[in-house]
């Protein structure tokens, strides 16, 4: 089937209302929409949620012959299959241009960018190696696609773990998760793609446009990048001709992006691991289900009512005290000034004094050893505690860990972050030389 | 109250004296089988079926904002959210004649009548009454267009409504609501359109009054703009 077409009407005033700042979901332009991930109860599983996009990826493994050319590499490969559930247009089976420039993309990313370990796939040389499928279905399309495509695929890599294997001489032995430890993927790195809608031959942009403002925008531009603020994918879906003062604020948006959403597939990833390794039976995506149930009114036949809604609980408030899901607001909002980061300030003023009263007083109570080992004692620990540090300061967005008793993040702005290596290093150099 | 699902044959002693055979309910033979699953309404001698649903099937009567889409002939193609396209005739305007034709571009949208669904046809819809009066129909200028669910437009024109009542005291606006799900807003500013889009979108599961004037000052009083 065909989707409605785009009036003019509409594009008039969505146009007019981005040149003025305005979207109709109250959103500023350089806004993101909130991202929900949730990982699933059987391993290797996840949904992701942008707005209304909403994308399932499971991950599976199996064993088969490598092919002749990479005989000690494992193989991964991507399938995506867009539902007419998620848009009418949509075929079974059937990508169109859509979905071949969206495999093609989830390929170039995931596969291409070698974050993941291939070669650990390998059980036997040229004879037997590990085959992870990637299986990405999109339930529900409401722009930026390839974003929670990318990040539902990216989470699943990470919950994935394959089944054990020792090598026999003549023959390879497979164990269940319950006679050994399933191992989890290697994975170097995540890439996290940022969708940035285009306006005005790239004068201005309109991040995360949905569905209906992508038709009325002049194109996009798609950035995957990771952490370490490396670019591992560059795509621009139209020919309009970009200069690379454009691309490189296109860039920079993505890379502020990636370092919020890696956070927070890895805080969910840990919290479902810690779940786990306390056997809790992990709630996976019954979570998801909406507590809204819609039941016809029970009005008079002469008003026709809505349908109401049973209030159980606020959808919202019920995710709250769900462990491993994960409410990502609006990362680059971060930016104003308000009282969590009064509070952050105190944290890290906290989380300072208490780094330096516990190393000096490692430092006192170790007087007896030399000079040398003593200095390269105060290195380790002092490398440990930055390696503490950067683990946490990787959370600039205000994340919630849901579901644990205490809050878990600790949020810290990107400037702060240098400050307080500056000060931990000057004050190491100041050790050194006393 | 009854729930019935597609299929089901209508036994209500309610339904035995009725006339008038409304949406979701078809008549074969003496047997009234139901073909929406629906809560079952009646009234004066009317029945009809209360679906929640967000795809149109044109019933005759039913005021429609259609989407042209391209002509062919004497005839506009329009789209009316349903699985097949739907025909205009360009003398089923106001005022035009053959000579006269009325100048309606691609992606423009009218609101008009469906006039003809014989099975097997694309339904056919005019912008003219009996008298060949507009009558309110013809084309939709400026404003902003949006889907919503068949039930929430069905509830917004009841005249026992309150929504654009309450709304009413807040925003200057004018409404055009299609039976087929859309509705057209135009206001003096795009951010009146916007948060009248907002209200009307989120109004949908709000039975309480004092429930539907919060959300419309909230809305009222919200900056668009981040």
């Amino acid at each position: 089937m065909r989707v409605p077409p785009l009036t003019t009407c509409e594009k008039e005033v969505i146009l007019e209302a981005l040149k003025s700042g305005k979207r109709f979901d109250f959103r500023g332009l350089e806004e993101f929409r909130g991202v929900k991930l949730v990982v699933g109860s059987e391993i290797g599983t996840a949904i992701c949620t942008i707005g209304n996009t909403k994308v399932i990826a499971a991950v599976s493994a199996q064993i088969a012959e490598p092919s002749s050319m990479r005989p000690h590499k494992g193989v991964i490969i991507i399938d995506v299959d867009l539902s007419p559930m998620a848009n009418v247009s949509n075929e079974h089976d059937r990508l169109g241009s859509k979905g071949m420039e969206l495999i093609r993309l989830l390929e170039l990313i995931i596969r291409d960018s070698r974050c993941i370990d291939v070669e650990s796939l390998c059980i036997r040389a040229g004879k037997e190696i590990w085959k992870v499928r990637v299986d990405v279905r999109i339930l529900d399309e409401d722009g930026s696609l390839l974003d929670c495509a990318c990040l539902a695929a990216i989470t699943a890599l990470q919950h994935f773990k394959r089944p054990n294997v020792t090598l026999e001489p003549h023959h390879t032995l497979i164990y269940s998760e319950y006679e050994k430890a399933p191992v989890p993927l290697n994975i170097y790195h995540m890439p996290i793609c940022t969708t940035i809608g285009l306006l005005d031959k790239g004068q201005m942009v309109v991040i995360d446009p949905t569905e209906k403002e992508a038709a009325c925008l002049d194109g996009s531009i798609v950035v995957a990048c990771n952490k370490r603020r490396e670019v591992c994918a560059l795509h621009q879906s139209t020919n309009l001709v970009l200069s690379t003062k454009q691309i490189e604020r296109c860039v920079k948006l993505a890379m502020s992006r990636a370092e919020a959403l890696t956070a927070v597939v890895s805080d969910v990833i840990k919290q479902d691991q810690r779940e786990r390794s306390a056997f809790k039976r992990p709630d996976g995506f019954s979570i998801t289900t909406p507590s809204l149930i819609l039941t016809s009114g029970t009005a008079a036949a002469r008003q026709i009512n809505a349908p109401r809604i049973q209030h159980g609980r606020e959808p919202e408030e019920k995710m709250l005290y769900q462990p491993s899901v994960i409410v990502n607001e609006n990362p680059l909002s971060v930016g104003s000034v308000k009282q969590e980061e009064v509070d952050e300030d105190a944290l890290i003023a906290e989380q300072l004094s208490i780094i330096q009263n516990s190393v000096g007083g490692v430092a006192v109570s170790d007087p007896q050893s030399s000079g040398v080992s003593k200095r390269k004692k105060e290195k380790e620990m002092v490398d440990d505690l930055l390696d503490g540090i950067c683990d946490s300061e990787e959370e600039e967005v205000k994340t919630e860990i849901l579901g644990s008793s205490e809050p878990m993040e600790v949020v810290l702005p990107v400037v702060e972050q240098q400050k307080d290596e500056e000060d931990v290093t000057s004050w190491r150099k100041k050790k050194k030389k006393v | 109250m009854a729930v019935y699902l597609p299929g089901d044959v209508i036994n209500e002693p309610s339904s035995s004296d009725s006339s008038i055979i409304g949406y979701g309910i078809n008549l074969r033979g003496e047997k009234k089988v139901v073909t929406q699953p629906g809560a079952f309404r009646s009234d004066e001698g009317k029945i009809w079926l209360s679906v929640h649903s967000k795809r149109y099937i044109p019933q005759e009567g039913d005021r429609v904002i259609a989407i042209v889409t391209s002509k062919t002939g004497d005839f506009f193609r329009l789209d009316i959210g349903t699985a097949e396209y739907a025909m205009i005739s360009f003398t089923n305007f106001e005022g035009a004649t053959k000579r006269n034709r009325p100048n309606l571009k691609t992606g423009d949208i009218i609101y008009a009548t469906v006039f003809d669904t014989t099975p097997r046809t694309e339904a056919e819809l005019t912008c003219v009454d009996d008298e060949k009066r507009a009558r309110g129909m013809g084309q939709l200028n400026g404003g902003y267009m949006f889907k919503v669910s068949l039930n929430h437009c069905r509830r917004l024109i009841n005249p026992s409504c309150e929504i654009l009542q309450t709304m009413g005291k807040f925003f200057k606006f004018e409404i055009t609501v299609g039976m087929n799900g859309r509705i057209w807003v135009n206001a003096p500013t795009t951010e009146e359109i916007i948060k009248i889009h907002d209200v009307i979108n989120k109004s949908e599961f709000i039975t309480g009054e004092d429930e539907l004037i919060s959300l419309v000052q909230h809305s009222y009083t919200r900056s668009v703009s981040g």
